[in-house]
């Protein structure tokens, strides 16, 4: 059967009240165009923005491109339409490609999966055969109106003479990775951190809730996305009470375990069973005081599955003596990301356990390297008679080992959950690298160990700049379709005990 | 009448309108859609939350209903706010004053270095005294037994001395073990193994004598001066501020370095660390005053503590000297007595070389 679907077309007309500076330079932002595929868009008599779209997706395209000022018509075409259409096979994802005038259709390549907006072509026959191709000539189509949109009345800037028939083939746009961006400096928070710092003694603690709020909502706030920055929204008297009852547990589980060690075994047993709790709150938590554009992030998972995650997956590890330990990891993250929501869209995981095998694998591999060569080191001077060098020698290499192991894990991990993280059509990629990584570890440890301390936010920023820098989202269209979610409060007191017992958990 | 660029996000969707807030005269700001200047939101200045200014990031006004205006014009939103929230907009204000005047910043710098180094030398160690003389003296009976046992499974064995030999120890310190009845001293023997001669004092009132020490000892009268010693890690409840000091100290660096991404936070231990060694340092110090005072009160000779502490570093150092000439370096040697808990033995020494011992013990040449 043929379902109808409908295709996005742009005839370079400007809605009434706007200027076509201002429509372009909306348009530009809001496809990720480079200039010169903004060019084409107002210089060509029709382009076909998005077909093979069900109506209520078409709407959507309708409406963002009408905010922005741009008149849009929506065709219907038949599935069967496009599937005839197709000379490539491809596969359409995000965007057609910009460069299907060379008559290269395969120019691009996907960058993301499944867009959550083609997922109802997907699902239909068409699946396959909804492609942009250059030789795809349309037949008449009934023209559909754009709908009622209160500014779609009234005279056009610029008229388009032809009506339905594209001549040459219609330039589609693509949009790239939006990166993300930070804008702190180190001298900017070193002002904020030492006044934090400041304020917290001279209040004997009681100011350092807001001071962690305050510094939060700075790294966030500096975190950029499509020309709008992340917000931390959490209250600092709920902090507050949440610290003073971590507080009151740490001194308790402190002293009992330095004064008993059975005791101390004990509690941290006892530990091991509030972890669930502990993680399911500072998660919520977390996630219900940040916000993007004015929508929530949000938080679902529930303790049994933080219980499987967090308790029985690394029991299960211990028990096999460290073999399940990815695995156990791929379920904690599993459980972190897959939870997670925006507004009302929910996050979705795709690594597999096999992904995180090969990065502990890959750990062991440089481990095991960096141990052959202390063995190789420590061979050699002592035949060359070198042997009071091998000691220093081989704490050398050991630090050296230490760094790059550590950068080589993060580094691994981190890019791991972003590019496998997606949210409804969009898509996560990290890119950052162990040399570099590891060397950001290393001057930023030393530093911060040689001013005992005072370089640490350079440090910090030095290390949110690297992540930011290396971090893009794989947008599949607008930004702004996200609904927001009903709020629950939620408190900040197992956010605040994990954070005292350095519980670190999340992104 | 001020105006300002921004965002208006309403919080029903992510969707972003670009627009324009207007204060005219009054109180009400006006939020207008661009470019055709339809009114998205209208409230007096009551009624709007304005978030402090942070940096240079964006400033959010958030209307009553949840919506959002959010502008980079920062120097626009501080006249609205000075203009219209009065002294709560001061107060918010202040602390962004604070951060961007170079003076207050300096100020905040030097008071919390200086608060910083006062605290981990005095403060720390005052409020673990403070602590261990209000916990009760149980407290530390328990962590004494473990450590005990730890010990003894680790590196003691028992005692080979005669059986004659202790009860002829015990009476030459009967005189100061019944001068601690505040606070019971009992005292065992071991068999030092690689610990060599020493001497140790559990937080319970236990000190542990090796046969090494024992032997070191040309008369009972120098092993009652160590006794003075010990006595006076146990009166000072050296062990129990120990405890307690490290875990504040860990506990401050943690606070203020625990978020740190991207810094190996595992080398943050090595202040902690030498921090600690210097605690031990002062310690030992503190136990060395608390013996001399001791001893001149009882009218042992303080030289008799001199005598059995120097002859035994010298016989340490006889026995290291013969590896100077393979591979270790001087330089090797000073760092370990950099490290060391005790302080210097010839420094230590001095205050206690008075009084009629017999011959004295020289110190040897390093």
């Amino acid at each position: 059967m043929a379902e109808t679907r409908y295709r996005v077309i742009f005839r370079a007309e400007i809605l009434e009240g706007f200027s076509e500076g201002a429509v372009r330079a909306e348009l530009v932002r809001l496809f990720s165009l480079d200039p010169k595929a903004s060019e084409k868009l107002f210089d060509s008599p029709a382009v076909v923005i998005r077909s093979g779209l069900d109506k209520a997706t078409a709407l959507i395209y309708e409406k963002a491109m009408s905010q922005a000022g741009a008149k849009v018509y929506l065709e219907a075409h038949s599935a069967t339409d496009a599937a005839d259409a197709t000379g490539t096979g491809g596969r359409q994802e995000g965007f057609a490609p910009a460069a299907a005038q060379d008559g290269t259709p395969e120019s691009y390549e996907p960058t993301a999966p499944e867009t959550g907006i083609a997922q109802e072509v997907e699902e239909g026959d068409a699946a396959e055969a909804v492609s942009m191709a250059p030789s795809e000539t349309n037949p008449a189509p009934e023209m559909v109106p754009a709908e009622a949109s209160p500014l779609s009345a009234g005279s056009f800037v610029k008229h388009a003479a032809h009506a339905s028939a594209t001549d040459a083939t219609p330039p589609v746009i693509r949009p790239e990775n939006l990166g993300f961006e930070f804008r702190g400096t180190g001298g900017e928070y070193f002002r904020i951190w030492i006044v934090n710092f400041f304020l917290t003694v001279i209040t004997v603690g009681i100011y350092s809730p807001w001071a962690k709020v305050r510094t939060r909502q700075y790294f966030y706030g500096n975190t950029i996305l499509d020309g709008a920055g992340f917000e931390y929204r959490a209250n600092p008297v709920a902090i507050l009470k949440g610290r003073i009852i971590a507080l009151i547990f740490f001194t308790v589980s402190s002293l009992v375990s330095n004064l008993s060690p059975i005791a101390g075994l004990v509690t941290a047993l006892l530990f091991f069973f509030v972890v669930p709790w502990l993680a399911v709150r500072s998660l919520s938590f977390n996630a219900t005081n940040s916000a993007f554009r004015n929508v929530r992030f949000g938080f679902d998972g529930t303790m049994a599955e933080a219980a499987k995650a967090f308790v029985l997956w690394p029991l299960l590890a211990m028990v096999t003596l460290g073999a399940l330990f990815p695995y156990a990891f791929y379920r904690q993250q599993l459980f972190i990301v897959g939870n997670s929501r925006y507004g009302r869209s929910s996050f979705k995981f795709d690594a597999s356990p096999r992904d995180y095998y090969s990065v502990f694998f890959a750990c062991f591999l440089i481990i095991a390297a960096c141990v052959a060569m202390g063995f190789g080191l420590s061979f050699i001077g002592g035949m060359l008679g070198l042997s009071a060098l091998t000691g220093p020698a081989g704490g050398l290499l050991g630090f050296a080992a230490y760094f790059i192991v550590f950068a080589a894990v993060t580094v691994r991990m981190t890019n791991l959950r972003f590019n496998s993280a997606r949210l409804a059509a969009h898509g996560f990629s990290a890119t950052l690298d162990t040399a570099s990584y590891a060397w950001l570890v290393f001057t930023n440890t030393l530093g911060t160990v040689l001013t005992l301390g005072f370089f640490h936010p350079w440090a910090k920023v030095r290390t949110a700049r690297y992540r930011t820098d290396r971090l893009a989202l794989a947008a599949a269209g607008p930004l702004g379709t996200f609904v927001a979610a009903e709020e629950r409060r939620v408190s900040a007191l197992g956010e605040e005990v994990g954070e005292m017992f350095d519980f670190e958990i999340g992104l | 009448m001020i105006i300002f660029r921004g965002n208006w996000y309403d919080g029903a969707s992510s969707t972003r309108v670009p627009a324009v807030a207007t204060l005219a005269d009054g109180d009400r700001l006006q939020v207008l859609r661009l470019p055709d200047e339809t009114l998205l939101a209208e409230a007096t200045m009551a009624g709007i939350r304005i978030s402090p200014r942070l940096g240079a990031t964006a400033r959010r006004l958030t209307f009553e209903g949840g919506a959002l205006f959010e502008t980079e014009e920062n120097d626009a939103v501080d006249k609205v706010q000075r203009q219209f929230h009065g002294a709560r907009g001061r107060l918010h204000g202040l602390v962004h004053r604070l951060e961007n005047r170079l003076g207050y910043v300096l100020l905040a710098f030097v008071v919390v270095l200086g608060l910083s180094a006062a605290t981990v030398r005095y403060g720390v160690p005052a409020a673990a005294a403070w602590a261990a003389f209000r916990l009760p003296p149980a407290a530390c009976d328990l962590a004494s037994r473990q450590t005990l046992k730890i010990l003894d499974r680790a590196v003691l064995s028992p005692s080979e001395l005669p059986e004659k030999k202790r009860a002829q120890i015990l009476s030459a310190f009967a005189s100061t073990l019944s001068a601690h009845t505040h606070s019971p001293l009992s005292i065992i023997f071991r068999k030092g193994g690689p610990l060599g001669a020493n001497a140790f004092a559990l937080p319970s009132g236990q000190i542990i004598f090796t046969d090494e020490m024992v032997a070191a000892a040309e008369n009972d009268l120098e092993l009652a001066a160590i006794l003075s010693h010990e006595a006076g890690h146990v009166v000072r409840r050296h062990g129990l501020r120990m405890l307690i000091q490290d875990s504040l100290l860990a506990f401050l660096v943690m606070s203020i370095t625990g978020d740190a991404a991207g810094t190996a936070d595992i080398l943050m231990a090595l202040p902690v660390l030498l921090a600690e060694q210097s605690y031990s340092r002062e310690f030992e110090r503190e136990a060395d005053r608390y013996a001399l005072k001791f001893l001149d009160r009882t009218g042992i000779a303080p030289c008799h503590f001199a005598n059995l502490l120097q002859r035994i570093d010298n016989q340490r150092q006889e026995r290291d000297a013969p590896k100077k000439n393979n591979e270790t370096t001087g330089k090797e040697f000073r760092w370990t007595h950099y490290l060391s808990t005790h302080p210097d033995t010839t420094e230590r020494l001095r205050p206690f070389r008075k009084g009629r011992c017999g011959n004295p013990v020289p110190g040897s040449v390093q």
